[in-house]
């Protein structure tokens, strides 16, 4: 018997990844992300965004989420 | 998958009317700071997440092969020779100002054009000054090329970074030398900036013979002679080189 805790997660399009500046070690980068979930989706619904591993963010600086006007964003 | 490791933005409120499958979500996210040097960022993972109770658990998700590759910048170059002497062992003050600084324990390589190269064992000096206070050791040399460390962070806003490197021989002749490559490297030895072509050195003083000599046969007047030639030059020869005597107009030449 499945309990809730052995769901897999469904499908999500990745289909696109650009930074604001291509160069190495520039500072105050905008990344923005074109995603295609496949499930619907609540209004007290989330999106997590583990960054690649050789992009830096600040865990003692305020994050700043743009497109999606009253979002919040939190780095951890 | 999360590895626990990697740093995750978490994005909420983002659905006031709740989102249907199947349709495109996009968004920004900053201020984040590239990779240190000109690589491969990295893979990356979405996950979507709906909160049962307490806890929230992944709806759709996905990791990508990789993301983007962070492209080297540019190093703007100052240089100043102290001799403009051909074939002279002098000193080369730089001022290199790296279009994105230099990581605590990253590297400055300056790879010398091929008509130089270092003389002697002495060969770094740093030139440290109110807003310059990079500290800098050396970390590998050879004949024309010198890998310096950079032991404390060199920030872009306090360009130029200054620094000798000490006993090089000059050019031999006033040809231009350009060939000066200049490369700003991340502590994995990434590079990061890229630079030296706006170097183009130039000598503007012969070198001389410490010693020159003609010697005649025959000091008789009118005598047909051999002169005997000897010198040293202070600048070394190759092959094809090509030596000028210009005789004094009472001398003439025979067949």
């Amino acid at each position: 018997m499945l309990n809730k805790d052995q769901f897999a997660p469904g499908l999500m399009d990745l289909n696109k990844f650009q930074p604001s500046n291509f160069y190495a070690r520039a500072p105050n980068v905008s990344y923005t992300i074109w995603v295609k979930p496949s499930h619907d989706l609540g209004t007290s619904a989330r999106v997590v965004v583990t960054i690649p591993a050789n992009i830096i963010f600040d865990k003692d600086k305020p994050c700043f989420i743009g497109g999606i006007p009253g979002a919040t964003c939190e780095v951890t | 998958m999360w590895n626990g490791l990697r740093t995750r933005i978490i994005v909420s409120q983002c659905f006031p009317n709740g989102h249907t499958g199947g349709n495109q979500v996009k968004f920004t996210i900053s201020p984040g700071r590239n990779p240190t040097g000109a690589m491969q960022a990295g893979p990356y993972t979405v996950t979507t997440e709906q909160p049962i109770g307490a806890k929230y658990y992944a709806i759709d998700e996905e990791t990508s092969k990789d993301s983007f590759v962070a492209l080297s910048g540019t190093i703007k170059n100052k240089l100043t020779v102290e001799s403009y002497m051909t074939s002279k062992s002098t000193n080369y003050n730089l001022e290199v100002s790296p279009e994105h600084g230099i990581p605590e324990n990253g590297y400055i390589e300056v790879n010398l054009p091929k008509d130089l190269e270092f003389t002697k064992n002495e060969v770094f000096s740093d030139t440290r000054d109110s807003l310059n206070k990079a500290q800098m050791t050396i970390f590998d040399q050879s004949k024309d090329r010198i890998i310096v460390k950079v032991l404390t962070e060199h920030k872009e806003e306090n360009n130029p970074l200054r620094f000798s490197l000490l006993n090089i021989r000059n050019p031999r002749s006033y040809k231009p030398s350009k060939g000066f490559s200049i490369i700003t490297l991340d502590t994995n030895k990434v590079r990061v900036d890229i630079g030296g072509q706006d170097i183009n050195l130039v000598m503007n003083t012969m070198n001389f013979y410490p010693k020159f000599s003609l010697t005649p046969s025959d000091l008789t007047n009118g005598a047909i002679n051999t002169y005997r030639v000897d010198f040293e030059s202070k600048v070394f020869m190759l092959d094809g080189d090509i030596l000028n005597l210009h005789f004094p107009p009472t001398v003439l030449l025979t067949d």
